[in-house]
């Protein structure tokens, strides 16, 4: 007994330490998240213009949010946008595939395509609304130029092109077209990106003999693919797709704020961007609190619903 | 492991005192500090620091902090009960900052002091500092919207024409008729595969752009108590139709894509910097984009007359004080400074827009190596420009609303999204629908 006496001190020291050496990070947590969580929740539930005093109203910010037309519009563009997430994953897979070959010079193919991922945000999109400028972008010439290769096969044989001619859209510029075109963007950026160093870890660490033994067996290379590499890789592509998800809601603030404005039309305001006006453009704090409340509950039912399905799909070892 | 303790409890408490010592009001040679709110562009941050020197020099018992950041931090900073002494804001914030009394009514200031005149100061730009009539901020600087043209383009199309259809440059007596002739002949396919290599003018559906031709053709956005936009009326409709014909059927314009709302103008500067568009109608900001960064000539001139008003839109800010501070004279004095001549004559070179001080914007138009010949436009258009009286943003999505269905004109393939008609009675409705709601959650305008 005499003997445990100072262990147990030493151990009470011990955790006494280590508490008071997460106290920082515990109090910045419970100060500046915490609160300012809990804090959004009551506002969801008073309007508040900032100034004056919160009102209480109760769930009347949510009912009128549920009748807001054009709340509901700028979810169909977050979604409409986020159909770029299995493009992305599909692509970032494929280059990671492509980047994992034994090749010389490989690092350097890696650096370049990881590359847009590191540059400024502002500069590239910057760069991306020339590029996609209607009348002078480099985007629009390249289809110009496709079509004029294009057009003299089908002139020989009759075929009617005229409708083409005017295939060059107006990019940011046209509500049918402003959408893609921040897809577009986005692509080029994401594809070579986290996901695409997540796939290379991943693909290091399916094991050679599983490639080797299937070779021995005759599969082809797409077999290889479809039966070692997808189902090796899926916990990873299940972790860029839940992660793809919740970003994909919380996602369009930047491009809206810098190439757009949201326009034309609304076209590119996501759900972000309209909390971000109605809280800072429009001082309607109390009702952009509720906004974000209810996409949060909208990414918790996705991600829980992922969760389920990720179950039948993923493989572990 | 003591040691580690006690040192993370000394780092809290500096970290706390320090905090505190930033909301002490005097520093410690018993000076009285006052927090000055302004953009974080560095230009201006040089310039301020250099204000502030001269200040308090002159002003031995005062100490000027300088804040600097964007208006969403100042008013995260209003908000959190530390709001700076004295700051710069677009005149747009002004009515929502008055309404709900967090900066101070500024006119006994000016009745009281005997050496501060507002006569010294543009009408516009004291208008815009004004909320229901009484003033609550001190001018500072801004723009009118004028006419940026190239001169290379008009002499170009001369050397090409006989003498009788020559066009002479933009100035004060040209019509809508004038600058739509002269936008159409200059809008040229140079290598003659079809497409557009320049144009002749920009016109901008933005919100700030086409109130400006309502207004001269005798229309109102809004009407003056603010209960109902008139955009539906024959006057707004055919304004709207003008620009729609200069977009439409001259194709003398870029469309948008070219011309994004908020980012329209950096764009057109653009295109203006590259000889691809011979008028621009701009404000002086936009000199920005092309300021000694041309190897052409270029000038200004006034807008088009329209056909019953000679006006254009003004755009601007200046200096609020906060209902919170504890040294209101002190304020007053900081920022009477800020607008005095001394103050803003070191802002010349700084924004390219105009001090709104009288007699500094002539020395910064005439006494300038850099400015084109006719700079001092923007000094005599000041004279019957206004400012924005319909942009009540507390409106919401209704306002964003209402201001994209005129943009929506600009939209489309081979034909428009919305007629003017549709454009203008749209936007009427949602404007009138969102002043309903607003005035009634605040009980009138």
């Amino acid at each position: 007994m005499k003997d445990k006496k100072p262990i147990a001190t030493w151990r009470r020291r011990a955790a006494l330490a280590g508490y008071l050496f997460i106290l920082p990070n515990v109090l910045g947590f419970l100060i500046f998240t915490s609160l300012p969580v809990l804090a959004s929740l009551l506002l969801s539930l008073c309007k508040w213009d900032l100034l004056s005093d919160p009102e209480w109203v109760g769930l009347k910010n949510f009912g009128v949010l549920i009748r807001d037309t054009d709340f509901w519009k700028y979810v169909g563009n977050t979604l409409f946008l986020m159909m770029a997430i299995p493009v992305s994953i599909i692509l970032s897979l494929f280059l990671a595939v492509v980047l994992n070959q034994k090749l010389r010079g490989m690092v350097l193919f890696r650096a370049l395509f990881f590359l847009p991922s590191i540059t400024a945000g502002i500069g590239t999109m910057l760069l991306w609304m020339w590029l996609l400028n209607p009348e002078f972008g480099v985007i629009n010439e390249v289809l110009r130029n496709i079509y004029e290769v294009l057009a003299w096969l089908p002139e020989k044989v009759g075929w009617q092109w005229a409708a083409w001619k005017d295939i060059h859209p107006r990019w940011l510029g046209d509500q049918n077209w402003s959408k893609p075109a921040l897809i577009m963007m986005g692509l080029w950026g994401s594809m070579g990106g986290m996901n695409m160093i997540l796939y290379l870890a991943a693909l290091q660490g399916v094991p050679p003999e599983l490639y080797e033994a299937a070779k021995m067996d005759g599969a082809g290379a797409w077999q290889r693919f479809w039966k070692i590499t997808w189902p090796m890789v899926s916990p990873t592509t299940f972790f860029i797709f839940v992660m793809g998800i919740i970003g994909g809601f919380q996602a369009g603030f930047q491009s809206a704020h810098i190439m757009t404005n949201g326009g034309p039309a609304g076209s590119t305001t996501t759900i972000s961007y309209y909390i971000y006006n109605n809280a800072y453009q429009w001082f309607k704090m109390g009702y952009a609190a509720s906004i974000a409340w209810f996409l949060f509950l909208i990414v918790l039912a996705l991600t829980l619903f992922n969760w389920r399905v990720s179950q039948k799909l993923v493989h572990y070892g | 492991m003591k040691v580690a303790v006690w040192l993370l409890i000394a780092v809290m408490l500096m970290g706390m005192a320090y905090s505190f010592s930033t909301c002490r009001s005097e520093d410690s040679g018993g000076r009285t500090v006052l927090v000055l709110f302004d953009s974080d562009d560095p230009d201006y941050n040089r310039m301020n620091r250099e204000r502030i020197a001269i200040f308090e020099s002159e002003n031995p018992d005062i100490k000027v902090k300088l804040v600097t950041g964007d208006p969403g931090k100042y008013l995260t900073m209003v908000t959190g009960n530390v709001a700076p002494d004295v700051a710069y804001a677009a005149y747009q914030s002004l009515a929502y900052y008055a309404k709900r009394k967090a900066i101070r009514s500024l006119e006994k200031f000016v009745e009281d002091d005997k050496e501060f005149n507002l006569e010294d100061f543009f009408p516009a730009a004291v208008k815009s500092m004004r909320y229901r009539g009484e003033l609550y901020g001190l001018p500072d600087s801004g723009s009118p919207v004028a006419l940026i043209y190239n001169k290379g383009m008009f002499d170009r199309y001369n050397a090409g024409v006989p003498p009788d259809q020559r066009l002479t440059y933009p100035s004060g007596d040209w019509t809508w008729a004038d600058f739509r002739h002269a936008a159409r002949v200059l809008t040229r396919d140079t290598d003659g595969d079809g497409r557009t290599d320049e144009y002749g003018c920009s016109i901008s559906l933005s919100y700030n752009r086409y109130p400006i031709y309502v207004w001269q053709n005798g229309g109102e956005v809004i009407n003056a108590e603010k209960t109902r936009s008139l955009m539906d009326s024959k006057a707004a409709i055919e304004a709207i139709r003008w620009i729609y014909e200069i977009l439409w059927v001259d194709k003398s314009s870029p469309r948008a894509g070219t011309q994004i709302e908020g980012a329209g103008e950096q764009n057109t500067g653009d295109y203006f910097k590259e000889e691809r568009l011979a008028m621009l109608m701009s404000t002086r900001w936009a000199y920005l984009s092309f300021w000694g960064k041309t190897n052409f000539e270029w000038d200004v001139a006034p807008l088009p007359r329209g056909p019953v008003r000679n006006t254009t839109i003004f755009i601007g800010g200046g200096w609020l004080i906060s209902k919170q501070t504890r040294h209101p004279e002190k304020a007053w004095r900081l920022a009477k400074f800020l607008v005095s001549e001394k103050a803003s004559e070191m802002s010349m070179d700084i924004g390219r827009a105009l001090a709104v001080n009288r007699a500094v914007a002539e020395k910064m138009t005439t006494d300038n190596p850099n400015a084109p010949p006719n700079d001092h436009i923007w000094v005599e258009t000041m004279a019957h420009c206004r400012p924005k009286d319909f942009d009540i943003r507390e409106m919401g999505r209704f306002f964003r609303n209402a201001v994209d269905e005129i943009s929506l004109i600009s939209q489309g393939r081979t034909a428009p999204l919305r007629t003017p008609e549709q454009a203008c009675r749209n936007f009427t409705r949602i404007f009138n629908e969102g002043l309903d709601i607003l005035w009634e959650e605040e009980g009138g305008p």
